[in-house]
């Protein structure tokens, strides 16, 4: 009888646990999480109220965060290198600079791949022989791994093949921003229709990410730029992309310390920067070809936001004659 | 030492483990996350191919060093529970080509997962029109064998000091973790006292590196790199034979002691 009972606790207990766990998983909302390093402290910090959340909701960010690493690894021919991207190059605007240049170089000249001088000297994480104590295993090591010269120019290679880590990053964390931004301008390289699909994708999962709204943006007006494209059937989508991405941005930015706001807790400055671009971007469109009295008011609004923008100083001046 | 004896026995092993038709399912189910990546579709753009060489052959190493683990963690074990090993023995076969014998066994049934494997990748390369980077792929075939060969040997010995669940969840960690291992070490070297480091630089020893014969990395970006030189291949071979060596007569040892 003791025995029986005993078994018998012990099924309860399974089936309670059988049933509770995915009780307990449909209590995380997954959009309840953030974490990874594409978004800073007090960003999660706010978000991330749940325990359970936290818990569970590590493991997919940091998935993700290990795929984006992978990205750059597939970019430098499988080279390990320490994080070498400054912030500036995260922003919006540089890193599609970033991308056009990386892949416009390989096409051109190496067919596949070409050595980049310009980030010579980033250490690699398999570290080169003054640094590395285990003498015979750390050469053979070297020899193994994908692995060069620290001070050598970095073995760049064909993008295309990150595109498969874009899409399963945002599959895994639909909520890693990072992804979809970055993501949206490797796969414009190859089909704009897709990227376009992409970004919109990353807009309806995260609909507070201004920088998502920023690339899709800049991405139409990349297209308009085109002779082919008529211009008239992407200014709407265009205007409402700067519009979103501005109004979103401003609203997030914390208030300036000492006329700062980048490193400020939860605004960094390749945010400042996208914010920056979004604001000086739209009040020239709508002063091109939307509303001048729409204009003088925005960049009056913005001047509030960067009173050193000397782009959105002269469109008021000139708006201001124009009335 | 017997040739005939060996063969023998891991005749029986091979015949065992195909009969037990666990690799068949191991290689189905790898086969089928081979056939979701085929499947997946990354925003209608063809020629992918590191994608699928990469994953593909995470999985192949996986599951074979999986499948290894598992059959030669359970040799042992299995032999003197079920009591199969009197009659064997009772054989003119000493205790080293016996347990010789399964060693050979245990690699030959790894072997024969990853012919089943090799069949498949080149089947999907063909499917989505990739090149197979022969060289390096063939030396990675050729260092992931020798790196089951220690591990089959640390999962004997192991399996002669604590419990099969055990050994066979110390050797999956082992595997699982030598990438991590080989790079936390060098990172924390720069953090340590004097004692930390002589620990670190004996940790590097003791504990074989099997992320040294995990070269899917450069299989993955072929185009940039070239086959490692014979010199390169050669000390590796001698490092895996040393610990197996030493694995295995740790494991020699324990069994000849061993009263059955």
């Amino acid at each position: 009888m003791n025995r029986w009972s005993g078994e018998a606790r012990r099924v309860l207990l399974l089936i309670l646990l059988s049933g509770g766990l995915p009780l307990l998983a449909l209590r995380v909302d997954p959009r309840a999480y953030a974490g990874g390093r594409s978004r800073d402290a007090v960003a999660r910090s706010v978000r991330n109220t749940s325990a359970i959340a936290r818990l569970l909701g590590e493991l997919r960010t940091s998935l993700s965060d290990m795929m984006f690493i992978k990205t750059e690894r597939y970019l430098h021919s499988g080279v390990g290198y320490v994080p070498h991207h400054s912030a500036q190059l995260l922003s919006v605007e540089e890193m599609g600079a970033e991308v056009d240049e990386h892949q416009s170089e390989i096409g051109a000249e190496h067919a596949g791949m070409i050595e980049d001088p310009s980030h010579a000297g980033t250490q690699t994480l398999i570290p080169d022989v003054s640094r590395d104590y285990r003498g015979f295993i750390g050469t053979l090591h070297r020899s193994v791994k994908p692995w060069r010269d620290p001070s050598r120019a970095h073995l760049h290679s064909d993008g295309t093949q990150l595109l498969p880590w874009f899409r399963i990053m945002t599959l895994n964390d639909p909520n890693y921003v990072m992804g979809y931004a970055v993501g949206g301008w490797w796969v414009s390289l190859h089909d704009v229709d897709a990227s376009l699909a992409f970004l919109a994708e990353g807009i309806r999962n995260n609909p507070d990410a201004f920088q998502i709204r920023l690339t899709r943006g800049m991405l139409l007006l990349r297209m308009m730029r085109r002779p082919e494209v008529p211009r008239l059937e992407l200014l709407d989508d265009l205007l409402g992309d700067f519009r979103e991405a501005a109004r979103l941005g401003v609203a997030q930015r914390p208030d300036p310390i000492d006329g700062l706001a980048e490193d400020q807790p939860g605004w960094s400055l390749f945010q400042e920067q996208d914010l920056w671009t979004a604001c000086q971007t739209l009040v020239l469109l709508e002063k091109q070809y939307g509303d001048a009295v729409e204009a003088h008011r925005l960049a009056q609004a913005f001047l509030g936001v960067f009173p050193d923008n000397t782009v959105l100083r002269n469109v008021l001046l000139e708006t201001a004659l124009e009335r | 030492m017997k040739g005939r004896a060996i063969r023998f026995i891991a005749g029986t092993v091979l015949r065992e483990s195909l009969r037990r038709r666990e690799i068949y399912v191991l290689v189905l189910v790898a086969c089928g996350l081979i056939a979701v990546i085929l499947g997946f579709d990354f925003f209608g753009i063809g020629g992918l191919t590191k994608f699928y060489r990469e994953a593909s052959l995470k999985v192949m190493g996986w599951t074979t060093a999986f499948a290894v683990i598992v059959l030669a963690t359970r040799q042992l074990p299995r032999e003197m529970e079920n009591r199969t090993i009197y009659p064997l023995l009772a054989r003119p076969i000493r205790r080293v080509e016996f347990l010789l014998g399964k060693l050979v066994g245990v690699l030959l049934a790894g072997l024969f997962c990853f012919a089943l494997f090799m069949l498949i990748f080149l089947l999907g390369s063909l499917r989505i029109q990739a090149t197979v980077p022969w060289g390096l792929f063939l030396q990675h075939m050729y260092l992931q064998l020798a790196m089951l060969a220690i591990l089959s040997a640390l999962g004997f010995l192991l399996s002669l000091v604590v419990h099969t669940d055990a050994a066979i969840t110390i050797c999956v960690l082992l595997y699982a973790l030598s990438a991590v291992l080989a790079t936390v070490l060098v990172h924390l070297y720069a953090y340590m006292d004097a004692v930390g480091r002589v620990l670190l630089q004996i940790l590097t020893y003791a504990v074989p590196q099997l992320t040294l014969f995990d070269l899917s990395a450069k299989a993955v970006h072929a185009e940039a790199w070239s086959p490692l030189s014979w010199q390169i291949m050669l000390s590796l071979t001698v490092y895996a034979v040393v610990y197996t060596g030493v694995y295995f007569a740790g494991a020699f040892v324990l069994f000849r002691r061993r009263a059955l």
